[in-house]
């Protein structure tokens, strides 16, 4: 009987499902040359594919990268609103109850410790890509006045405006501050991309520096970076807080924006200003 | 000020929405892995195979709800990183230069000819050889082996289900496979020949 010869791949893979067909095959293996050359072939290609191509996982940058686009909010703050909603459909709670509930939540809110970071993030951020380590350097620049504004203006519009017409491809945030005036901005390109940084000052001589960054800049990893935790730690709409080298940094997430901001204020003052711009 | 602040409270996503959610988690997300692992191979560029995964993802919650429950999951995500890759990235990969599997059939039979007994068929001649250089030989076949051979012999798929991924016949997938596995041989050989694995017969 002649046997197609492809009908060894089947067999190595132990795809033959007619066993009368494969105990054929297995005994004209034995006596027949040609077929037996071709079945050790078979077996010896998928063993080797088997034992010495590794498998290779996704890497968890680009796993937290894709859930992060497709989680739900309430998934990744996991809200206690559920425990709200169901709790006012409740015939039984009146009105005055429901405010009274309300009014008790918002107070332990307000009321409660402060909670210590969870980590130093700043430790972990290095490298001249490094977001975090680019805003403390520029700051330091400002300072040392190697680093002047290229449009000077008190205008929030008038900045935005400079951004876009000097390339900055994504939106940006530019807050009229009442304890802050706007002094004016910078245009940076590294490697095509321009990115956009302003500055405030106040009565008294301290310098506010905010530099913004789209967030699919630091999810890419290509021109600038953060760690994937503290990346994670803003995202879930923490702002991050700390004193390094005297100066106060904060970072924080605005719509698609991840923000740093350094100064040489108390990091109580920026804390109150520049946790939640919107 | 209770509707203000119900509004405050209120759920943007609707309890489906966090269901459907949840049982994408359950079901499609432990198949990443198998997902970059095919794409890495059949793209060889691994930014490439992130944003293949990452569109095919979105795509697949996007229709999460047109997904028969208790059906093949792992399939149905290959059949959109399918589409995916043959809509966006076939266009712009390098495909291998054509094989003229006549060359390779009679390459074959060379080998098979030139030598008496099956030691250079012995695994041990074979394993000193990287997995780049097994993984650059699976990347340089024709689209059409390298897919069958990536989906049996790395992710362990059946021919029922590669049949159903490619859309041809189970005796294709059979004959498929063979043939790739021989181009695979006669390529290692050669890369075990240039490297002194292999003592030749006179």
């Amino acid at each position: 009987m002649d046997i197609r010869k492809d009908l060894t791949a089947a067999l190595v893979d132990n795809e033959l499902h007619d066993e009368v067909l494969k105990n054929q095959l297995v005994s004209q293996i034995e006596t027949d040359s040609d077929l037996r050359y071709d079945y050790m072939v078979q077996n010896l290609v998928k063993t080797l594919i088997k034992d010495k191509v590794s498998y290779q996982a996704i890497p968890e940058k680009v796993k937290s990268k894709v859930l992060r686009k497709i989680q739900p909010k309430e998934v990744r703050v996991k809200s206690s609103s559920t425990f709200f909603a169901g709790f006012f459909s409740r015939p039984a709670l009146s009105f005055a109850t429901a405010i009274l509930v309300i009014l008790a939540a918002l107070l332990i809110l307000i009321n409660r410790p402060e909670v210590s970071e969870p980590k130093d993030f700043a430790l972990e951020q290095l490298g001249d890509d490094n977001m975090f380590v680019q805003a403390k350097n520029n700051f330091r620049s400002i300072l040392e006045g190697k680093l002047a504004p290229q449009l000077v203006s008190s205008d929030p519009s008038e900045v935005k405006n400079f951004f876009v017409s000097s390339g900055v491809k994504y939106s940006t945030l530019v807050p009229y501050m009442t304890k802050w005036d706007l002094l004016g901005a910078v245009v940076s390109e590294d490697r095509g991309e321009k990115f956009a940084h302003h500055v405030y000052s106040n009565p008294e001589g301290e310098i506010v520096y905010l530099f913004q960054v789209e967030e699919s800049y630091l999810q890419t990893h290509e021109i600038i970076k953060l760690t994937d935790d503290l990346l994670s730690y803003l995202d879930e709409g923490n702002c991050y807080t700390t004193l390094t080298d005297d100066y106060s940094t904060l970072m924080a997430k605005s719509g698609n924006n991840i923000y740093a901001v350094v100064s040489n204020a108390s990091l109580e003052d920026i804390s109150q200003s520049f946790c939640a711009l919107n | 000020m209770l509707n203000f602040l119900l509004t405050l409270l209120a759920e943007p996503q609707t309890p489906e929405q966090k269901q459907l959610y949840a049982d994408f988690e359950r079901e499609a997300v432990p198949h990443m892995d198998a997902l970059y692992n095919y794409a890495l191979k059949m793209i060889g560029d691994s930014d490439d195979a992130s944003d293949l995964i990452q569109e095919t993802y979105l795509k697949a919650f996007r229709f999460f709800d047109k997904f028969e429950k208790g059906t093949n999951c792992k399939a149905w995500l290959f059949r959109i990183m399918k589409n995916t890759y043959i809509n966006t990235y076939r266009k712009s990969t390098k495909e291998p230069d054509k094989v003229d599997y006549d060359d390779v059939e009679n390459f074959y039979e060379n080998i098979k000819a030139s030598n008496t007994d099956s030691a250079h068929l012995e695994k041990d001649i074979y394993d000193n050889l990287l997995d780049d250089e097994l993984s650059g030989a699976i990347t340089s076949l024709p689209e059409d082996f390298r897919t069958v051979v990536i989906l049996a012999d790395i992710e362990g798929f059946t021919y029922e289900e590669i049949a159903d991924f490619i859309d041809v016949p189970v005796g294709t997938v059979r004959s498929r496979l063979h043939r790739a596995r021989k181009m695979l041989f006669t390529k290692l050989y050669e890369y075990a020949g240039d490297k002194g694995y292999l003592v030749k017969e006179d």
